[in-house]
């Protein structure tokens, strides 16, 4: 795979979001229209403890040379008090389907012990993908006997009138020691369904760790190519992933020809960070689309994407 | 489904005649006598009231008449909505009103019936009543009540109060929860505790059991020394409790359900169901996952606690209670639970029933609690206890319910039929509450344990079935 970098598209700082939000454009995620592409991102409100994510959308043109629209108000609601998505939806995840927009929403709500737990809602758009209403309460995929906690980070795409869902899964938290509050290890696994509502995980890790047994695998996102099918992901460090750039994210890579069994080809990523740039830290919560024959990757870069996202255009041969 | 007894009013009862089409109220109607003959059956008859959504959609009323010694019983009136017939209300009804007609020691029960009323006169045959006397247009029967079964429970005392037996720090008050695993010279009786409250209130609930004589149940033989199942770790949904739980045997090993918890930053905690196994008799418990057995879904958002393990047909049921809301009342949250069940063939991959089974008789933020289930004279019955979280921390009542079904699909709840109550001693230690209902047979007699006042804080009591269910 070969990337050419177009930049960092969305400044969150100089955008219209400045004003309602705190800090962030997270995740961005991709909705096609005919005459527009429409990005959903997670941004940051302070609350008396913590944060709040929330998402909104902004429409850009097809060359991203114009902003078009973008969110005013909430698109779906906070959760309720005592449920999965109370304190914040990141990342938020759309796709089409049957004349609507799903969008599988990473709920997170806080806990004693630890920062959070997270499980996966979905949500659904009738009015083009403005605003969103929950199917229930509760979540469509949350921890189970052999997926304790920290759900999140659902891919979901049909193929061949399936419904596949890349996500994570908390395999456990390290306990503190004087340097570091508990930290999380999550790996990426798989569900299938019919409807996209009823999931049945597979139970099975599909990316094996290249740093170490801590290794922490994040946000995959799937797009098929010719025959072949292309994820990327980001892996980072269990500790010091925050403070030194060796142990923050990267974008790992791995294809499948049946979705299933995958392999991990990071060499074949074909995108690093840019020394001096603003991504050259980090990079993180990619997300694969095409666009009028051309296939791009939204990224965040340094800093979990406190600053914004940038895009990349895969090089055809 | 709900039955209730004398919860209707003038206006229920005008209301329902209005949408009854039977021959005996169009006459009323006809001769403008309605509202006298409803307000006769307000002030004077027992009334048995089956409910649909707030509407009065069943209704039986029963005079009493005493003459010398005799008490007997006259039903005035039978009636069921359009919309509701050929549903089995009028039966379900009838029941009802000669259970209670035995439970207050009636002589007798009569009625008068039209004559060319098949359906109704079947349905008398069918429940014992014979003809005693006939004219041109009615035919009167009578029903001596030898046939009726009902069921009280006779409390028979208290069991064991953990504060008189605080043998560690984990084991400090409460017994709540019980569960009974049934061995060749004991009972043993697994029941949660908890550990004395930590600076910011919070304490953690542990599970152990106690053995009990067979032969006097009274006769405390063993305490578990060590808790029966570990805490989860860190993140896990059992890190902060394992409770409630109940236990059942699975070939030769042991499975036990339980509530794990774990705090939270808004509410105050939340749980989910785990499940564990047992390979030396019930001693102790090795987890099956580290994460939950029953996981939450769309319409069960959280709290979901109290499983109840049965086993009928093969198949595993387990009854358990789920979140429906979190409330804030007076500034603290309250919880509102509803009970569920879910079934599986190897008690490890369940399917969801996905709707709440017991009807609401306290109003729509009633929580239910304790879903125990026994088959007996081919019925399902169920005992559970439910409160009213908008004045839960006020009243601290909290009571035992009653739910029957033929199939374990339907249910039908009527708490009337309970056959037990806080006690009316003032000392007692269940004169405030009876909670945490467990059902379980013994040398051919049914036995319940049961929590008494503060949800079990000074431990559980016994009561012993009389008549049967």
């Amino acid at each position: 795979m070969k990337w050419k970098k177009l930049g960092k598209i969305f400044e969150f700082e100089k955008s219209p979001f400045s004003k309602r939000f705190f800090s962030h454009a997270q995740s961005p995620q991709v909705m096609v229209f005919d005459d527009f592409l429409r990005i959903y991102f997670s941004t940051r409100k302070k609350d008396k403890d913590s944060f709040i994510s929330y998402p909104q959308y902004i429409d850009y043109s097809k060359d991203f040379s114009n902003i078009l629209s973008y969110s005013k108000g909430e698109i779906i609601s906070r959760g309720k008090l005592g449920c999965f998505d109370e304190h914040g939806i990141f990342p938020f995840s759309p796709m089409r389907y049957q004349n609507k927009i799903y969008s599988y929403i990473s709920g997170w709500s806080r806990r004693a012990s630890v920062d959070v737990e997270s499980s996966v809602g979905l949500v659904i758009s009738e009015d083009g993908g403005e605003t969103f209403q929950r199917i229930g309460n509760g979540p469509v995929l949350s921890s189970s006997l052999h997926e304790p906690f920290l759900i999140a980070d659902s891919f979901v795409k049909c193929f061949d009138e399936k419904f596949y869902m890349y996500y994570i899964y908390g395999e456990k938290w390290c306990e503190a020691t004087k340097d570091h509050a508990p930290e999380r290890v999550y790996k990426i696994s798989y569900a299938l369904s019919d409807d996209g509502v009823n999931w049945k995980k597979s139970g099975k890790r599909i990316i094996p760790d290249v740093i170490d047994e801590n290794e922490c695998q994040a946000l995959p996102t799937v797009i098929k190519i010719d025959s072949r099918y292309h994820m990327y992901f980001c892996y980072r460090h269990m500790i010091g992933f925050r403070e030194e750039k060796d142990k923050g994210y990267r974008l790992g890579y791995a294809y499948s020809d049946d979705l299933i069994n995958w392999v991990r080809d990071d060499e074949n990523c074909g995108i690093s960070p840019t020394p001096n740039s603003w991504d050259s830290d980090m990079m993180c919560y990619p997300n694969l689309f095409e666009m009028e024959g051309n296939v791009y990757l939204l990224y965040n870069g340094n800093n979990f994407g406190k600053t914004g996202f940038g895009l990349a255009k895969l090089v055809k041969d | 489904m709900i039955f209730t007894r004398n919860k209707s009013s003038l206006e229920h009862i005008l209301e329902h005649f209005d949408l009854c089409n039977n021959d005996f109220i169009q006459n009323l109607k006809k001769k403008k006598n309605l509202a006298e003959y409803t307000n006769k059956i307000l002030n004077h008859a027992t009334r048995f009231e089956f409910w649909n959504k707030g509407c009065l959609a069943g209704l039986i009323a029963l005079y009493l008449n005493q003459e010398d010694s005799i008490r007997n019983g006259y039903i005035t009136n039978v009636s069921v909505i359009e919309s509701w017939e050929k549903k089995g209300i009028a039966s379900k009804l009838l029941e009802n009103c000669m259970l209670h007609s035995k439970e207050i020691s009636l002589n007798e029960v009569k009625l008068e019936v039209n004559k060319n009323n098949y359906a109704a006169l079947n349905l008398y045959k069918k429940f014992n009543f014979t003809i005693f006397e006939e004219n041109e247009e009615s035919t009167f029967m009578r029903n001596d009540l030898r046939d009726v079964k009902i069921f009280r429970w006779e409390k028979l005392g208290k069991i064991f109060n953990p504060v008189e037996n605080k043998i560690s720090p984990w084991l400090e008050e409460y017994a709540q929860s019980p569960s009974t695993l049934t061995f060749d010279d004991f009972i043993r009786v697994y029941f949660s505790c908890r550990s004395k409250r930590d600076e910011n209130g919070a304490n953690i609930s542990r599970s152990t059991y106690i053995d009990l004589d067979k032969s006097n149940l009274f006769n405390i033989l063993n305490i578990g020394k060590q808790p029966v199942l570990n805490l989860g770790e860190r993140g896990c949904f059992d890190e902060f409790g394992t409770y409630p739980m109940s236990v059942i045997r699975n070939n030769d090993e042991v499975w036990i359900y339980y509530a794990g918890w774990t705090r939270c930053k808004s509410v105050p905690f939340n749980t989910a169901i785990g499940a564990a196994i047992s390979k030396d008799d019930g001693e102790t418990f090795e987890k099956i996952g580290n994460g939950p057995v029953i996981p939450y879904s769309i319409n069960e958002p959280f709290l979901m606690s109290v499983p109840k393990i049965r086993k009928f047909d093969n198949l595993f049921y387990l009854f358990y209670v789920c979140g429906h809301k979190w409330m804030v009342v007076d500034g603290k949250p309250e919880m509102s639970l509803k009970i569920r069940f879910a079934t599986s063939s190897d008690g490890i991959n369940w399917e969801k029933a996905n709707r709440d089974i017991i009807e609401e008789a306290s109003g729509p933020d009633e929580s239910q609690g304790s879903p125990d289930v026994i088959f007996r004279n081919g019925k399902y019955h169920m005992f559970f206890d439910y409160w009213d979280p908008n004045t839960f921390r006020k009243t601290k009542s909290r009571k035992i319910g009653y739910a029957y079904s033929p199939d374990l699909i339907n249910w039908m709840r009527d708490d009337s039929r309970a056959g037990i109550d806080v006690s009316e001693k003032p000392n007692a230690f269940d004169n405030e509450m009876v909670a945490y209902p467990h059902v379980f047979e013994l040398n051919k007699e049914v036995y319940m344990l049961y929590l008494g006042n503060e949800v079990g804080r000074y431990g559980f009591g016994l009561a012993k079935l009389n008549g049967d269910l």
